[in-house]
């Protein structure tokens, strides 16, 4: 069971994530695909996907992938945002919204998001042309898809932040094979068979539950494999060819790495970039990739500047080459921009990367669209493809290479370690990193088949896209430090790895680097780090479980026990999206729960596997451990070497390659893909590892994924030459970032060690803490007042005694002294209470944005709905009011909102002819007024008609048609707030004027509040709320009524007048007052709440005039006691259930008193004296007799 | 709560001792199971709650919190106990924490603890006993001075109080919380 805080912080970080988006949505509907604001909803669907894919709710996180994908799409230009798009992005966020509320309330979802999900996938493949005759290995999947594993940790921008990722160059090498084989490594039993045990757990819902989004994943797949054409032909330098640039770039890492293998290396010219436009291409990819860069913040300018400038010349040089000074002269002012760009800046301004960019989208005028294309696409696409593809193949190519390292480091373990350097090439490694002329040899050695000879050269490069994958975010400088630390962390995961060579624990070697990957993020170290501790945990549990049973001491107990522990383990590894782990977990419970079936006839050998296993995962943690903190002890070495030898031949089949330990989670991957490669060339490769073949199920995507190199081998070959072409500055760029890769793989660990990086600000604390907190505070100001109370005791003591006399005059200074102490220390109580109270106070507080931030979305659907359009202005949003005040005045503030949109505003029609803007107006205020907050809501309508008020009032014998020319429009207004009260014609879908105000108006008044109208004909209504600051202590006036002390909130008080009993006059039995031309009902407390009459000589000498609604009542009052503020206490609800008090307070001097809620009372009075008149002349008597 | 259980079971099963706390209303003598009482403290000056029922003698400040105190001798109607008008200074007020609402009741007198094994306790007679309805006990002892009827507060606050009160107020005060805290 998921623990109910989480959940509980996760809706409500998802409720803030959601408003967020909200109100992107609104500008982007306002401003159109701005990237800036996609980028913004894409961050909030990307947090919520990622925290509701750790708690593990599958309708949350299967929408918000799918959204993602559209989101993603719409970055990249192939799905427009078109009123319908839009119109489903706010269905999905209400939906997701919904989700997150059913969660709160009912720890589970239950809203149903297929629908959603078909019009999703509707939405997203909704491409002119569907199929293509493009090989689909070409698709350029999104990156946040291709790197489920990171984004699904919370790293922010998948997309950018992709700069970071470990791996992520091995999963986008080719992402198409890559992705297809993630897709199988997690694929339902109907899709791959070989997994039919490990895959499926039906008992385990997490797991179970997640199958149908892979499936969903997976034809996604096919679908974007249609789709790729209209990628392809998309005009933009947007996504799609940062994808692009990916494949690029590996083809460029690739090459140095076969390079290696090639003795000879290549000269190349450094400095030009080609001599034909098409080589510029990848350069402007780059620069538009650092212009990215800027945006995402992740370096500061002075880091990437240099490197953009190299490329931005490199560029310039090579047109100027071609005599094309214009392009030349763009891009100089784009060179001119970058240089007097400050270094010291921390992120460059949004203006300032726009600019940049529209600056880079000019060049492209200078481009034959064949190389940007549009719809003659064809012509120039075999060309593209043609890179791709050999990228490709590439990319299989050294997948196979892996597989010959691994090989050789089976065969040979010992020899691998001297001839393989250290893994970073920038680092330690006097790599050669010229590109070679001829990388073809390579390229194609690779697709034929793994060679021998390139696999050990090719070793050092392993490591390379382990720390960093891309080239672009390469830093200039390369902290030694670092690098030395990292390099003795991963040397040394890898001595101990390869002592354990063989072993099977590196299955999940791929997750553990995708632990890496996130831990390089520093996202989420903190929940690696619980999972880790709670793995070992287990383990701790798991081990003497294990050596019992295998010394045949085991029972149906421990074998459950030892079950039940594996499974929960497996649950948490399936949060962490640790496949692999989770698989081989899954089938150690399987296999101990079909083990403890046949527990009879069981011996110690049938559990053999329970060490085995036991040992794998301890091992698994070990190197999670490493990889969090390579400095770290490994906990539990695992030195033992034979364990394969006991697991079933069949799962090895299902883990898809046993390889050495060093190379871990990449070669693992790359395994995988040459398998993949491997299987679906089944003529040209032979099996590289006995196991492929049914490892990969004969019917999937990726035979026509990597079919194409079969078709057409001339194409390899034509894409080795035109990576030859390409020049060297990438390649440098790629052993520069190798080397810098580290360090920003340890940066946001090290900052936050040092603890100098961005903290956090602010802290989600429980509300009830700091209610609790509050009432104390109230008590310790009730404290300090009894202190206050004591000292002047002292002072009246002392006084007595000198009257007195007959006591010594140092003992009287002895009383005086200590009296003076006393009232110094009590004022200084006073004073850090009083701050005390503040301060609290202060932490309830929230800025009212946090409310109107809210309120965008409802006008717009409203002004929808009514056919107008409607600007809304926000002013004062940082306001702060109570965390309470905000909760109660939402339900308020929309009616009043509905109101002004409905019929405030008057119809454009009207508006034209009034010769007002056809757009209506609503300004939402807030602004403090000394203990008050108003929030006021305007409209530029075509205000409050009093004559139709009036005459509906009259018509509704309100008012006596004489009266109704002396009313204020004040008075007019009030009538609004009359029950059932409406002028509107036709009461629409939205609101009917005034129907509901007085529910707005009773709202407002709970918590001490009231509402003003102020509205002009023609010119537009404002309605002010104004509510206390805070609710916790409320000012009240003290009064006294017979021995009663009674408070009464300051707010409900009108005024007070000083009467004589004969003003009081009797109407209709009941006693009222006249008061300024006004008939007010007088009441005694001592009668509307049935105290005990006890004698009292004093005459009622004041009449405390409140009001409730538009209602006043005068409460007949023998002394008035004063003003305090008071922290209100409920009465206890077991005992009483009193009407018309609000709680109780203990005042300073101990005593305690009752609250008054003059509201109810007034209702209360209303009810009576209408029962009373229905009743007709006995009413009073019956009235009377009711109070007893 | 759980020492009320700990007393069924031990009304029912074992024979373990239980301490109770005796206290007197008029010529009777009542116990109970030492482990609701939260404290027992002196009168203390009582603050009328306007329109409650008959028994509810008002609310006290007790460090701060606001408690509500029921005469005992009220709410349990107790018939041929002569009342006593006003209070008397051996007068004491049982702090009763129960589901953790806290709340007093005011006895006459609180005598001492007493240590009684269970198999003593015999289960509360159909008859109403001294005027107190079976329902409100939970067991009687025979002790050397006489009988002891423990009581079950937990029956005593709710229950028919509640109906008690619901014909005070028509309608639940949603407007407490309005205002409140």
């Amino acid at each position: 069971m998921i623990d109910t805080e989480i959940l509980d912080d996760y809706s409500s970080e998802a409720r803030e994530l959601l408003d967020e988006m909200d109100h992107s949505l609104m500008r982007l509907e306002k401003e159109g695909g701005v990237p800036e604001l996609l980028n913004n909803v894409f961050r909030a669907v990307h947090c919520i996907k990622g925290s509701a894919q750790y708690i593990g709710l599958e309708s949350s996180s299967t929408l918000t992938h799918g959204l993602e994908n559209l989101l993603d799409r719409l970055r990249e230009g192939v799905v427009r945002l078109e009123p319908r798009v839009m119109e489903f992005l706010f269905r999905a966020k209400d939906l997701i919204a919904a989700l997150i509320d059913e969660v709160a309330q009912h720890r589970e979802e239950r809203s149903d998001i297929s629908g959603m999900m078909a019009e999703l996938e509707q939405l997203i493949q909704q491409t002119p042309e569907a199929a293509s005759a493009e090989p689909p290995q070409t698709e350029a999947p999104p990156s946040a898809e291709a790197e489920p594993e990171v984004a699904e940790e919370g790293v922010p921008e998948a997309e950018q932040a992709a700069a970071a990722e470990q791996v992520a160059e091995i999963e986008a090498y080719p992402p198409g094979v890559t992705q297809e084989l993630e897709a199988y490594s997690e694929t339902p039993p109907e899709e791959s068979g070989a997994f039919m045990d490990s895959g499926l757990d039906e008992e385990d819902d997490a797991l179970y539950a997640s199958l149908p989004y892979v499936v969903r994943e997976y034809d996604e797949e096919l679908a974007e494999a249609d789709e790729f054409e209209e990628d392809l032909s998309e005009p933009s330098f947007g996504a799609i060819v940062e994808e692009e640039e990916e494949f690029l770039g590996t083809e460029e890492t690739e090459a140095t790495q076969v390079e290696r293998g090639d003795e000879e290396p290549a000269e190349v010219p450094v400095a030009a970039a080609g001599d034909t436009l098409e080589a510029t291409v990848p350069h402007l990819l780059t620069i538009s990739l650092y212009l990215d860069d800027f945006q995402d913040g992740f370096f500061r300018p002075s880091e990437i500047v240099p490197q953009v400038l190299g490329v931005v010349e490199t560029v310039r040089l090579s047109y100027a080459e071609m005599g094309m000074f214009e392009a030349a002269s763009l891009l100089e002012a784009i060179e001119n921009t970058l240089a007097a760009i400050d270094p010291e800046v921390d992120a460059l301004p949004g203006e300032q990367v726009d600019e940049l960019r529209s600056l880079l989208y000019e060049l492209r005028a200078y481009y034959p669209e064949s190389l940007f294309p549009l719809a003659e696409r064809p012509a120039e696409a075999p060309g593209e493809s043609d890179v791709l593809s050999a990228a490709m193949e590439a990319a299989a190519a050294e997948a196979e290479t892996y597989l010959g390292v691994d090989r050789a480091a089976e065969e040979e373990p010992t020899e691998m370690v001297p001839e393989t350097p250290f893994p970073f090439p920038g680092a330690g490694a006097p790599g050669p990193v010229e590109p070679a002329a001829d990388q073809g040899p390579g390229v194609t050695v690779g697709v034929s088949g793994p060679t021998p000879a390139v696999a050990a050269p090719v070793g050092p490069s392993l490591w390379t896209p382990a720390p960093g994958p891309r080239e672009h975010s390469m830093l200039a400088d390369v902290d030694e430090e670092l690098l030395k630390e990292f390099e003795t962390g991963f040397t040394r995961g890898r001595a101990q790895a390869e002592v354990a060579a063989g072993s099977g624990a590196l299955q999940f070697s791929s997750d553990l680097i995708e632990a890496q990957d996130v831990m390089g993020e520093g996202a989420d170290r903190e929940i690696i780090e619980i999972f880790m501790s709670y793995g070992l945990e287990i383990l701790d549990k798991l081990r003497p479980l294990v050596a019992k049973i295998g010394e045949g001491e085991f029972g149906r107990d421990e074998v459950d026990l030892a079950a039940e522990l594996i499974r929960s383990i497996r649950s948490s590894s399936t949060y962490m999206d640790y496949q692999k782990l989770a698989s081989f977990l899954d089938e150690w419970y399987e296999d101990t729960l079909a083990a403890s079936e046949q527990l009879a006839t069981a011996t110690p050998s049938t559990f053999a596997f329970m060490e085995d296993n036991s040992r794998k995962f301890q091992s698994f943690l070990g190197d999670l451990q490493l990889a969090l903190s390579p400095d770290a002890v490994r906990p539990a070495p695992v030195p033992e070497a034979a364990f394969e030898t006991r697991v079933p031949a069949a799962r090895q089949a299902e883990i898809p390659a046993p390889p050495s330990a060093a190379l871990g989670g990449v070669m693992a991957r790359g395994t995988e893909v040459a398998e993949a490669v491997a299987q679906a060339q089944a003529a040209a490769a032979r099996p590289v590892v006995g196991k492929a073949p049914e490892h990969v199920p004969p019917k999937s995507g990726v035979a026509p994924a990597a079919k194409p190199p079969v078709r057409e081998p001339e194409s390899v070959a034509a894409a080795a030459a035109r990576t030859s072409e390409r020049p060297t500055a990438a390649g440098e760029a790629t052993s520069a970032s190798a080397a810098s890769e580290p360090m920003k793989y340890a940066d946001p660990l090290l900052s936050r060690e040092a603890g100098d990086g961005p903290l956090v600000k602010t802290m989600r604390v429980d509300a009830s803490k700091v209610d609790t907190l509050l009432n104390q505070v109230g008590e310790l100001v009730v404290n300090r007042s009894y202190v206050e109370q004591l000292s002047l005791d002292l002072k009246v003591f002392h006084r007595s005694l000198t009257s007195i006399g007959g006591v010594g005059k140092k003992e009287i200074q002895g009383i005086k002294d200590l009296a003076l102490k006393v009232g110094e220390a009590s004022i200084a109580l006073g004073r850090v209470a009083t701050d005390i109270q503040e301060g609290v106070m202060k932490l309830r507080m929230l800025p009212v944005g946090q409310l109107f931030n809210r309120m965008p979305r409802l006008i717009r659907d409203l002004s929808r709905r009514v056919g107008k359009t409607v600007n809304l202005e926000v002013h004062g949003a940082d306001t702060e009011v109570d965390k309470r005040v905000i909760e109660q005045i939402y339900n308020p503030l929309v009616h009043l909102i509905r109101n002004a949109v409905d019929h405030g505003i008057e119809s454009k029609e009207a508006r034209k002819v009034a010769g007002k803007p056809e757009e209506g107006l609503i300004v939402l205020r807030a602004y403090s007024q000394g203990n008050l907050v108003s929030i006021d809501v305007e409209d530029d309508g075509a205000g409050i008609d009093t004559d139709a008020v009036l005459a509906k009032a009259l018509e509704n014998r309100l008012i006596e048609p004489q009266e109704s020319a002396n009313l204020s429009p004040q008075e007019v207004y009030n009538f609004l707030f009359i029950p059932g009260f409406s002028t509107s014609k036709s009461v629409t879908r939205t609101s009917g004027r005034g129907v509901g105000m007085d529910v707005v108006k009773k709202d407002v008044e709970k918590i001490n509040g009231h509402i003003d109208i102020e509205s002009w004909e023609t010119v537009g209504t404002r309605i002010s709320i104004k509510i206390p600051l805070t609710l916790a202590i409320i000012q009240t006036l003290l009064i006294r009524s017979l021995n009663h002390v009674f408070a009464i909130p300051l707010t409900s008080v009108r005024e007070i007048v000083q009467i004589s009993p004969h003003e009081i006059t009797t109407i209709e039995g009941f006693e009222v007052i006249k008061f300024r031309e006004e008939t007010i009902p007088v009441l005694r407390i001592n009668e509307i709440f049935n105290l005990k009459q006890t004698y009292s000589s004093k005459l009622p000498r004041f009449l405390v005039l409140a009001t409730a609604g538009n209602r006043s009542m005068g409460f007949l009052v023998e002394e008035l006691i004063g003003e305090q503020d008071v922290v209100i206490k409920p009465l206890a609800e077991h005992v009483f259930k009193n009407r018309g008090l609000a709680g109780s307070t203990i005042l300073g001097d101990g005593t305690i008193a009752l609250v008054l809620d003059v509201t109810e009372l007034v209702e209360d009075i209303i009810s009576q004296q209408r029962q009373a008149s229905i009743l007709g002349g006995t009413r009073y008597t019956s009235a009377s007799s009711e109070r007893g | 709560m759980k020492g009320r259980d700990q007393l069924k079971r031990g009304i029912q099963e074992t024979d373990e001792v239980v301490q109770l706390i005796s206290f007197a209303i008029g010529s009777e003598r009542f116990g109970v199971e030492i482990l609701v009482i939260q404290e027992i403290i002196m009168m203390s000056a009582i603050t009328e709650i306007p329109n409650s029922p008959e028994f509810v003698e008002g609310v006290i400040n007790l460090r701060g919190n606001i408690i509500p105190v029921l005469d005992l001798r009220k709410r349990l109607r107790l018939r041929g106990v002569p009342r006593v008008e006003g209070f008397k200074p051996g007068n004491r007020i049982l702090v009763v924490e129960i589901d953790e609402n806290v709340t007093g009741f005011i006895v006459d007198s609180v005598a001492k603890v007493i240590n009684v094994s269970t198999s003593r306790i015999s289960p509360p007679p159909d008859i109403v006993m001294a005027g107190v309805q079976s329902q409100y006990i939970s067991g009687v002892v025979h002790l050397d001075e006489g009988i002891l009827i423990i009581l079950d507060f937990r029956k005593i606050l709710s229950g028919e109080e509640k109906d008690a009160l619901t014909g005070v107020s028509r309608l639940t005060p949603a407007a407490a919380e309005g205002v409140s805290r």
